[in-house]
């Protein structure tokens, strides 16, 4: 199963959810952002090397250097010019096919580079913040997408401090909205690579998660 | 068909007078690649190759065209052909074959969302193979005057060489989202369909030697504008013979050949990924 996971802003926390749920349903997380990746990457083939035809898809995938399986992404201008988004479909299946659940972290915005991972998943995650625009964001990337065959199996509200309204969130997508709360050890997560459902599964912003991979599992059941 | 320049440009129109939705295949007959129109560089809805699928609407009518490079001498026998192309009628629209353009959601995504490729302006040319940091920012450098970015010195052979290189991507951005005629005139101006068919594997060589090169090229300049040997060098030269510094003396990395072996694997050249 590929769930992407997306949201029209930049920021709110799509990569940190990514890593949170490719830790929960023990899948490889594929950092799709092909412009401004963010997840650790290191020494050897990315995404983009991947997707300009220069190195094998399941080759690219970093196993053991930390608590999930990952496709890096790499970070330069021209590594993301060269990249041909239309391989990616290829290149997710051939990654599922020798790993697995897939876990697609995708880049802000309504282009084709965040377009073609939600064509190519089965599912989708919408990741907002607790903010009043937010929903308008949420609802546009809920559109896409649909529009792309991407049911949408949950919104994350993340970072919230004083309650989130819910309701609101879940009667504008038509999707349960699930309640991340700010906690700085999430916050931490990317930085130290440290997902907190697995250093800190006590808190309540891992029970969210894993409330969240619940609703992934229940939709792959489907 | 029209031909102008080596290059065929075929339109089809197919009327369905009939009262059901007719699905059609629309074959390229002529002796060459078809090309089809294209919309952020993924051909149009419905274009597998050589061969267009569509449906034509009840009552209605489907216009298909594209290009087809012939070579300038074939285009009297092309127009003497009646038939540039084969029309196949597959039968009525069906639930179970769909629509043609649903069944590539990528390619579809594409089209109608748009690349987001960073334009290659936006690309600074002496980091466009380099991702990590400059090298002279973890090493202890002393000021002095940056060196002169020209290298009159550069070798014939690699003048030749990157003069060969810039006509080859002169004529691939020529080519790059050309219309058919544009491409027509470029296509003659560079010697014939045979030269050009060799461009794109050339041009891929082209990059990745580029890049290998410019981590080498950027590598050499930070090592050689981090060496300072000219006060050494000119109080040898004083001790040896008396003699005041020679202007050979202030410049001696410019006359070195090229050292061989390791860049000090710094990890600058990044031609091969693996």
């Amino acid at each position: 199963m590929i769930v992407a996971v997306t949201g029209g802003k930049g920021g709110v926390g799509k990569s940190t959810v990514s890593v949170e749920l490719g830790a929960a349903l023990d899948a490889t997380v594929v950092d799709a952002d092909l412009g401004m990746a963010d997840l650790p990457t290191g020494p050897g083939p990315d995404l983009h090397d991947v997707l300009a035809g220069r190195a094998d898809p399941v080759e690219a995938v970093r196993e053991g250097c930390g608590p999930v399986r990952l496709l890096p992404c790499g970070r330069s201008l021209a590594g993301a010019r060269a990249a041909d988004v239309t391989a990616l479909d290829a290149t997710l299946r051939d990654v599922g096919a020798a790993y697995g659940d897939l876990v697609v972290d995708c880049p802000a915005g309504l282009k084709a580079d965040a377009g073609v991972p939600l064509a190519v998943a089965d599912a989708c995650v919408v990741v907002a913040s607790p903010r009043r625009y937010a929903l308008a964001d949420a609802v546009r990337s809920r559109e896409l997408a649909r529009e792309l065959d991407a049911g949408l199996v949950a919104a994350v509200i993340n970072r919230v401090v004083d309650g989130a309204p819910e309701p609101t969130f879940e009667e504008a997508l038509g999707a349960p909205a699930v309640t991340v709360p700010a906690d700085p050890r999430v916050g931490r997560t990317l930085e130290s690579f440290r997902p907190v459902v697995r250093a800190a599964p006590s808190t309540r912003a891992a029970e969210s998660l894993r409330a969240v991979a619940d609703a992934i599992r229940r939709a792959k059941r489907v | 068909m029209t031909a102008a320049a080596g290059v065929a440009l075929v339109s089809v129109t197919l009327d369905n007078d009939t009262a059901a939705d007719l699905r059609v295949r629309v074959e390229n007959d002529l002796d060459g690649p078809a090309l089809p129109p294209r919309r952020e560089g993924v051909p149009a809805a419905g274009w597998d190759g050589d061969r267009f699928t569509g449906v034509v609407p009840a009552d209605g009518r489907l216009g298909v065209g594209y290009a087809c490079p012939i070579g300038a001498a074939d285009v009297a026998s092309a127009r003497a052909a009646d038939q540039p192309a084969s029309v196949e009628i597959l039968g009525p629209v069906d639930d179970a074959t769909g629509d043609a353009s649903a069944s590539d959601p990528v390619a579809a995504a594409v089209r109608s969302l748009g690349r987001a490729t960073p334009p290659i302006d936006a690309i600074p040319a002496e980091t466009a193979a380099e991702p990590e940091p400059p090298v002279s920012r973890t090493e202890p450098h002393r000021r002095r005057e940056p060196t002169p970015p020209t290298a009159p010195e550069t070798s014939n052979p690699v003048a030749a060489w990157l003069d060969a290189v810039e006509r080859r991507v002169q004529l691939a951005e020529q080519l790059t989202d050309a219309a058919a005629d544009e491409a027509a005139a470029a296509i003659e101006d560079s010697g014939g369909i045979d030269d050009v068919a060799t461009l794109p594997a050339e041009l891929g060589g082209d990059v990745g030697a580029l890049r290998s090169i410019g981590g080498r090229i950027d590598d050499l300049a930070a090592r050689a504008a981090a060496a300072d040997p000219e006060p050494v060098v000119s109080s040898l030269v004083a001790a040896a013979d008396g003699e005041e510094p020679t202007e050979r003396d202030a410049k001696p990395e410019s006359d070195a050949p090229p050292p061989h072996g390791p860049t000090a694997g710094r990890g600058v050249d990044r031609g091969s990924p693996r």
